[in-house]
Parts: structure tokens; sequence; C-alpha cells
């Protein structure tokens, strides 16, 4: 009978990671096995229970259980703590990138400060016309994302707790404006969601403060090109709005900025793609964490390039969806490579700890 | 060395447990049910957390490891470091009960009052 509750409690250990169960599987086992008696013959539920928190306490603060040696932060949370910098950093430009199509497209900002508005008809939309009947108070709908600038600055000085508050409070924003886009969910609102979660789940060692004056450099590099970016593109506008288009700024400004942010055509893909590749590759050798994390930010980006693909005055129920040129499908296929490259990372990792646990046994 | 101040009843027991030697894990939750008279009966999976967090705190180190009746056993030994937070702790505890009887003591005093009233 005991070898029968013995493999149901090894497969009940099964729920602890795996560094964990090598460091302390057997021992865990015997004082089960003790505690068990002679007559169980399945494992107690409140050690299940137990166990179970066990897992989360290991998986989520490894610095808390480390199976009798200290180790870094776990896989879990070392992606968790990336996609908190990838996502809060993707959202940022995404929303500078915004505030130039507001001023491109609608020519000003903060005018729809705080409007109640109620809309009624029908729409059309990229996948059909549908029935809308709703209310909505909008707030500074194109304006406030930009705060995830500040997300990702505060993370980057390691001031996590203040970065989580105000990552809710920015997913809570995108949960209820509903505006500019078809579906009535917000473009950003997968990646708000996901970026909010690892922000949140990031804890002990992956919350670390980034160390010395790496540090200073993380929390620059995302404001100083988000600051190009939207000085580059308010140039931009100014030189289109004075129709000198065939003054070499011009050219050079809309090769910079809307032109590749908004609509890149297959050959500027192709430069981003490669480049975007050789360097998630060379993370992929080094971590999984990294790659994993620019698949996960890369494929919740896709509704960010969807909204700016199809614009339209969010306002105006009558307005139709307006095609732009391109984008999508390119951006699938950059996806699509970067879900590659981060199974290429966990394969790459799986051999290598076979290759371990084999130099360890032999 | 963190404070000793603010640490869970279960830590307190475990420590308290590891006083009289070295004991392996289920050794440990037999100790602290003989200690608390069967009201702590620590699981398996909240014992090895707390080891875990108090081994990295330098409170807990690892004694010995013992193979019996084919299972592996892993013996846990108190550090100086551990027994001084745990002293800490008592002491601190004793205050603490000690200032509640105290107000109890009063509070009864004037409960004993003519007038009934409470101070």
């Amino acid at each position: 009978m005991s070898e029968v509750l013995e493999r149901r409690y090894r497969r009940l250990l099964r729920i602890l990671p795996r560094h964990y169960r090598q460091a302390r599987g057997e021992e865990l086992l015997g004082a089960l096995m003790e505690g068990a008696g002679e007559r169980r013959r399945w494992p107690a539920a409140r050690e299940a229970l137990s166990l179970a928190g066990l897992s989360a306490r290991t998986r989520w603060s490894p610095a808390a259980a480390g199976g009798g040696e200290q180790r870094g932060a776990s896989h879990f949370g070392e992606t968790a703590r990336a996609i908190a910098f990838l996502g809060s950093a993707v959202l940022a430009l995404g929303a500078v990138t915004q505030l130039v199509l507001v001023e491109l497209v609608y020519g000003s900002l903060f005018v729809r400060v705080t409007t109640f508005v109620h809309v009624k008809g029908v729409r059309s939309s990229p996948f059909g016309p549908y029935e809308i009947h709703s209310s909505y108070l909008t707030t500074l709908h194109r304006e406030l994302p930009i705060l995830w600038l500040g997300v990702y600055v505060l993370l980057a000085a390691g001031w996590w707790q203040v970065a989580r508050i105000l990552a809710v409070a920015l997913l809570g924003f995108a949960a209820t404006d509903v505006t500019g886009l078809a579906a009535a969910a917000n473009e950003q609102l997968l990646l708000a969601t996901i970026t909010t979660g690892a922000v949140l789940l990031a804890r002990g060692p992956a919350a670390r403060r980034i160390a010395g004056r790496r540090a200073w450099f993380a929390a620059a590099v995302v404001p100083a090109v988000a600051v190009g970016v939207l000085v580059v593109g308010m140039m931009d506008i100014n030189i289109w709005t004075s129709g000198d288009s065939k003054r070499l700024g011009w050219k050079v400004f809309r090769e910079l900025s809307s032109e590749l942010w908004v609509s890149p055509d297959t050959s500027r893909a192709v430069v981003v793609t490669g480049v975007l590749f050789v360097g998630v590759v060379a993370l992929a050798f080094r971590s999984v964490a990294w790659p994993l994390a620019v698949a996960v930010v890369g494929l919740a980006s896709l509704g960010l390039l969807a909204a700016q693909t199809y614009s339209y005055d969010p306002l105006d129920i009558n307005a139709h969806s307006v095609p732009e040129s391109g984008g999508v499908p390119e951006a699938v296929a950059v996806v699509g490579g970067l879900l590659a490259v981060a199974l290429f990372a966990l394969i790459r990792e799986w051999f290598a700890n076979r290759l371990a646990r084999r130099a360890v046994a032999g | 060395m963190s404070s000793s101040s603010g640490r869970t009843e279960q830590t307190f027991q475990i420590l308290t447990a590891l006083v009289g030697g070295p004991l392996h894990g289920y050794g440990i939750i037999q100790e602290v049910g003989r200690l608390s008279d069967g009201r702590t009966q620590l699981r398996v999976g909240t014992l090895y957390g707390a080891l875990d967090r108090l081994s990295g705190e330098g409170l807990l180190v690892l004694d010995r490891e013992e193979t019996v009746s084919g299972r592996l056993r892993r013996y846990y030994r108190l550090t100086d470091a551990g027994a001084q937070v745990l002293a800490e702790e008592a002491e601190r505890l004793a205050r603490q009960a000690a200032v509640a009887l105290e107000r109890l003591r009063k509070w009864g005093t004037v409960q004993r009052t003519p007038q009934g009233g409470m101070a």
C-alpha cells in the first residue's frame, strides 16, 4: 500500500519547480511518508494545499524558498520582470506615437478633456457593421497612456511598489476607455493587462533594483527615445503642414517618424526584423526570460498596430474604417519569428539542463 | 539579521523545537505538535517553506544527512544567530504578556470598585 501512496506523493510533488524537487524532493517525500501512517492510500488534502503554497512561494519568491541553496530569481520571475520592463516601454512609446497621430490626424491635443458620450447607432468596422448603444466617460484617452513612461522609469529606478500602483491605475483607465477600436475593446488593453500582471507578479529578487550606473542608463533610454519620437514626429507635422515636401528635411523626418512607426513597408520590416532577431537570438543563448518576454509583448502589441492600421474618429458613429497601408502581415511575420526564437530558447535550455544532469549523474 | 519582531507563531515554534538538538523534517513536525499540546499541526509544505526562509536568514543550518529505511532525512540545527533571535523573540513575547496581564489586573481592580465604572 505504501508503494501506491509513495507513487501518488511523487506525482503530487511534481507541482514543485524542478530545481526545488531535485534539491528537496526525496527529503519531502520522506517527511510526507513518515507522517502518513500505515493505512493512508491517498495524499492528505491539507498536505496537497501546503505543497501548492510552497510551490507558489518557490516560484514567485525563490530567495525565500531556495531549496537548500540561495538561487536567483526563477525563470518565471525573470520573465515577469522582462515583460514588465518591455511592456511598459512599448506602451509608453505607443502612447508617444499616438500623441503624434492625434496632432497629425485631429490637429489638437487635450481637446476632449472630459466628455460624457452617449453613442447609439450602427457603426462599421473592419469586422463588419454592428450596433452600439452605450455611454461612457472619456478623459484624455489619447494622452493619459503616456504615463506608462512613468511606470517604466519607476521600475528602472527600483520603485516597484509605486510602479505597481500606477500600472493598476492605468490598466483601470485602459479597461474603461472603450473608444478607438471596433470591438469596444481598447487596443492597449491586452498589452496593458499583461504588463500590469507582470509588474504585480515580479516579486523578491525579480523586483530587484538595477545595479550601479546601469539603472540611470536604463531609466533614461526609453524616455530619450520617446522624446526623440515626439520631437521628430512634431517637426515632421510642421514641415508636412508647410507643404514644402521637396525639402530634404521633410524626407528625412518622414523616414524617421511616422513612416517608420505607422506604416512600415516590407523593406523596413525586413530590416527591423533582422535587427530584432539578432538581438533576441543573442539573448536566447543567455536566458529564456527575455526571448519569452519579447514574444509575449510582441504578440500583445499586434493590437496597437491594428488600431493604427484602421483609423477613424472614435466619436463619430457614422465613420467608416480606413485601412491604411500594410504593416499587419509583416508584424505577424515578426511576431511569429519571435515566438520561434522563444521556442528555440526553451529547447536550448531543456537540452542544457539535460546535459548538466547527465554530467552530474556520470 | 532581520528583526525578530513580527515572526509568526509557527516560526517561533520551529525555532523552539530545535533548541533541544538537531531534528529532521518530520521530527520538527512531531516536536512542534508536542510542544503546543497538539494545537499546532505543521504541514510539510509550510514547514519546508519556513525552513528555507530560516536557513536563508542564517538562523538554521543543515547538521547532517541520514538514510533511514531507504528515506532521506536531513537534520537541521539552530545556529547561534537563531538562538539569539529566538531569545529576543521570547523576551518580547514575555514583555507583551506581562503588559497584558498587568492591564488585566488593573482592569479587574476597577471592576471591583463600588462605583463599578472603568478607569
